[in-house]
Formats: structure tokens, sequence, C-alpha cells
């Protein structure tokens, strides 16, 4: 058994160091790779997802085991219950182990986070639509943002899920949580998924048949109006940068990261910035929303 | 004229996502049209209708206006009843494509949204004030040449923002008288 350990703080920046060293072991002889949480005390709602869809990766494609070290006694930390009440323990596959057990909530206390929606799996177009629904109801409940600005986030989501039904061919559903950070003053969207990427997709395209883009170039390239599979003349391709668009009305901030390359924009800032890491099949996406 | 209710043509949705629910509601728009061949206008009432993302608009309705210019009698699409916020994502998407759109608000007063020009309002403001009028009287009226205005009105009834039908000259030639429904 391989042992993973994860930083006490564990956001967008610090899951690259831990990608990299998961994909150490992909080919050894190691059956079993272990996240080491016990010392972990912030987990970043993005970060969070990741880690549920590396794991997922690891199982399903590596076929390795995953077990995760969630303390060193009979006494778990807090932070470990605050994850389970966001879902996280219970989204992981059933083949997960636990050292020492999994942390549990009771049925009462679930919900009782900062979450505004806990990690929830869009399943197909169908439910789709009543996750739209579902975000509609959480952010009007739990923020003071606007009718308008709902509405703003929703179409964000619908335009994002759309990605991962019609592009990302998809082996898992796609995920969809929403986090609410008080003292960070911000509110988090993320929605991602395991598919075959942002880059694959765009490379599709009849316009870059000739081009040899980069992982950063095929994200930017993405959000740019009409890029799409079908190519400029299809008149699609609309999506992703309407969501820019609509970070850049609300000062949000975008993150997006697909395969090997991840790209964050601050666009009413006109701050960009974009590195390459490990290849993470899919595309993972968040929206950091300044609070009202 | 043709009246059909978005809310109601969806399945009482009044949220409208994604793009496969555009091309589903644009293909039933068509079959009506098709199934009126006379009519001169279609009004499409947003009432009740509160949000449309980017997708669907342009599947149901931007590519609506490019499917009806493929079609030899086409009638006037008129957008009725928007809501603000459904108003502002329509336009987007329909200045991403170079098109625009006529609508009236709840006090039947007409605006344009999307890519339009300020000559295309303007024509547009001319015809509604005479009620109809053909490319000569309309030229006439608004001090410009016959051929100037006649493209003008042309590009209208290209982007079903005006209606148009045949009356005889007395030399024998075809003329088209134009309107706009409101």
């Amino acid at each position: 058994m391989e042992v993973i350990p994860l930083p006490q703080q564990l956001t967008e920046i610090e899951f690259e160091a831990v990608l990299e060293n998961c994909y150490q072991y992909q080919y050894a002889p190691t059956r079993t790779l272990q996240f080491d949480l016990s010392g972990t005390e912030f987990i970043s709602s993005f970060a969070m997802i990741q880690l549920l869809l590396l794991t997922e990766t690891i199982i399903r494609d590596w076929c390795k085991r995953v077990s995760f070290k969630v303390g060193n006694g009979p006494k778990l930390s807090s932070h470990m219950y605050i994850l389970a009440r966001l879902g996280f323990f219970e989204s992981l596959p059933g083949s997960v182990t636990y050292y020492p057990f999994r942390p549990k909530t009771k049925k009462s206390l679930r919900g009782k986070n900062e979450a505004i929606l806990e990690v929830t799996d869009v399943k197909d177009m169908e439910h789709a639509y009543e996750v739209i629904e579902l975000v509609e109801k959480a952010i009007t409940k739990n923020t003071t943002y606007s009718g308008d600005q709902v509405k703003d986030i929703c179409t964000m989501v619908s335009e994002m899920l759309q990605n991962i039904f019609y592009h990302s061919e998809s082996k898992r559903a796609g995920l969809v949580s929403i986090q609410n950070y008080r003292r960070k003053q911000l509110m988090q969207l993320v929605i991602a998924d395991a598919g075959v990427g942002i880059p694959e997709t765009i490379r599709l395209s009849p316009d870059y048949t000739d081009n040899e883009l980069t992982d950063i170039e095929a994200i930017l390239e993405s959000v740019k109006k009409g890029v799409s599979r079908q190519g400029v003349k299809a008149g699609r391709g609309e999506g992703l940068s309407h969501c820019v668009r609509l970070a850049k009305k609300h000062h949000a901030q975008l993150f997006i990261r697909s395969n090997s390359a991840w790209v964050s924009v601050t666009v009413h800032k006109g701050r960009g910035t974009a590195g390459i890491g490990e290849f993470f099949s899919g595309t993972q996406i968040f929206v950091n929303f300044p609070s009202n | 004229m043709l009246e059909i209710d978005i809310y109601i043509e969806t399945g009482k949705k009044k949220r409208l996502w994604f793009n496969e629910a555009g091309v589903q509601l644009r293909g039933n728009i068509l079959k009506k049209i098709a199934d009126h061949r006379e009519i001169e206008c279609v009004k499409l009432d947003f009432k009740r209708v509160e949000v449309t993302d980017v997708s669907f608009a342009r599947e149901a309705f931007v590519k609506l206006l490019s499917d009806l210019t493929l079609e030899m009698n086409r009638p006037q699409v008129l957008l009725i009843n928007i809501d603000d916020y459904v108003r502002q994502n329509l336009s987007l998407s329909l200045k991403d494509h170079k098109k625009f759109a006529l609508i009236t608000n709840s006090q039947d007063e007409w605006d344009l949204i999307g890519k339009y020009s300020q000559l295309a309002k303007e024509t547009i403001a001319a015809l509604i004030e005479v009620e109809e009028a053909t490319a000569r009287e309309l030229a006439h009226r608004l001090r410009i040449g016959i051929t100037t205005c006649n493209n003008r009105l042309s590009n209208l009834y290209e982007m079903c923002a005006i209606t148009r039908k045949e009356v005889g000259q007395k030399s024998g030639g075809v003329e088209y008288m134009y309107k706009v429904c409101t």
C-alpha cells in the first residue's frame, strides 16, 4: 500500500501536487493507494470533487483499491465530520475502505453545514432540469443574491451541464456542488465531469484540424464565441463564452481544468493565469462569486 | 395571425433550458406555421417565461428566423410579453448571430432587439406610421431613393421583421405592399 498524504489545506492549487504524487503509482505494482486525510483541515468544494473523481479514476481505470485514512485513533477530528455532512464519503465508490472507520453523521445533522448544495450527481438531461431547480432554490434560500443573479447562475449551470451531456462522453454522471465561504466572502459553484475533456473535443472541430493546439490553447479557444466541436459554421459554441460573459458581469473568477491544463480568469480585472499539470481526464470548472 | 404561447408549447415551463428543448420548440413552431400557410404574422407570446439560456434561445428563436428565411412566403415574427431578463439573453443570442427581432411590450410599445441598424429602426417606425406602403411610397416619405428603400425593406423582410404581399402594378409588373404587425 502506498500512502498519499493530503495537505492541511486542499484547494485547486495543492491538488496539482496530490495528482502528481498519485500518478507515480499508476503503473506501479502496488495494489492499494491510501489518501491520508488525517491532517487535513480544509478542503475546497472544487478539490473535494476532484478527489472524488480521482478516486473513481484510480479504481476504474488503474484497477487499484483506494483507502482513506481519516484519523489516527478512535476519535476523529471535526473536519472529517464536516466532510461527512457535505456528502463526501457518501459520494465515494462503495469499494473504498476507511481507517479507522468511515465517518458517519446523524441524518439530522446532514445539511447543517455551509454547503448550499451538497455534492449532487447529474444522471441525465431529464435529471438536469431537477438539478437546476435545486440550485435555484438552494441559492435563493441561502444567499442574498438578487433574482437576476440567481437566474444568471442557473444559466451558467445549464450551459455547463449541456457541455457535459453533449461533448464529454463521460463514463459517469456530472457532478455539481455549491459552497458558501463566509470568511472568504464568496460562493463557489463547481461543475465537473470525467469525460474526454475540452481539448479532445475542440481538436475534433474542422476549424482546428491543421492546428496542433496545446491543452491550454484548446481551453482558451473553447471560451471564444462560436467555437465548438462542429466548427464555427454550425453556429453553436456559445455556452462557455456566455459563462465568461456572466462571470465578468458578476465579478467572478472562472477556473477551468481539463485534461492536463488549467486556466483561471478573473475577467473584470483582466487577469488570467494558466498552467499545466498531470493528465486528469475530464473537465472540472469552478466559479467563485463574491458574496453580496 | 397565428399566436403561439411559448409557456404552453414547452409543456408549461417557465425556465427554458437546453438546446435540445429549443430544437423541439422550433420544430413545433415551424409545423404550426406550415399548417397556416397564408398567415402574415406569427406572435410568439413569452408571458410566464422567466428565463431562457443562450443555447435554448439560439435553437428555438435565432434559428427559427434563419429557417423562415428559406421560406418563399415568410411571415413576420413578433415577440410579445417579453420579460426584461429573457429579453437580455435573447438579445445577446440574436447579436451573436447578427440577427434582430421585433418585440412589443405589454403597453404595445415596439422595439428591436439583437444586432440592428438605426436605419432599420427608422424604416420600421415609418412603416408603422403609415400602416402599409410600397417601397416607392415609403421612399418618398423617408426622402430616400427607391433602390435604397427597397434594400432596407428586403433586409427587414429577410429578418422576418415585416410582412409583404404582392400587388399588381398598372404597368403589369409586380410590386410589394409592406406592413408591420404590432
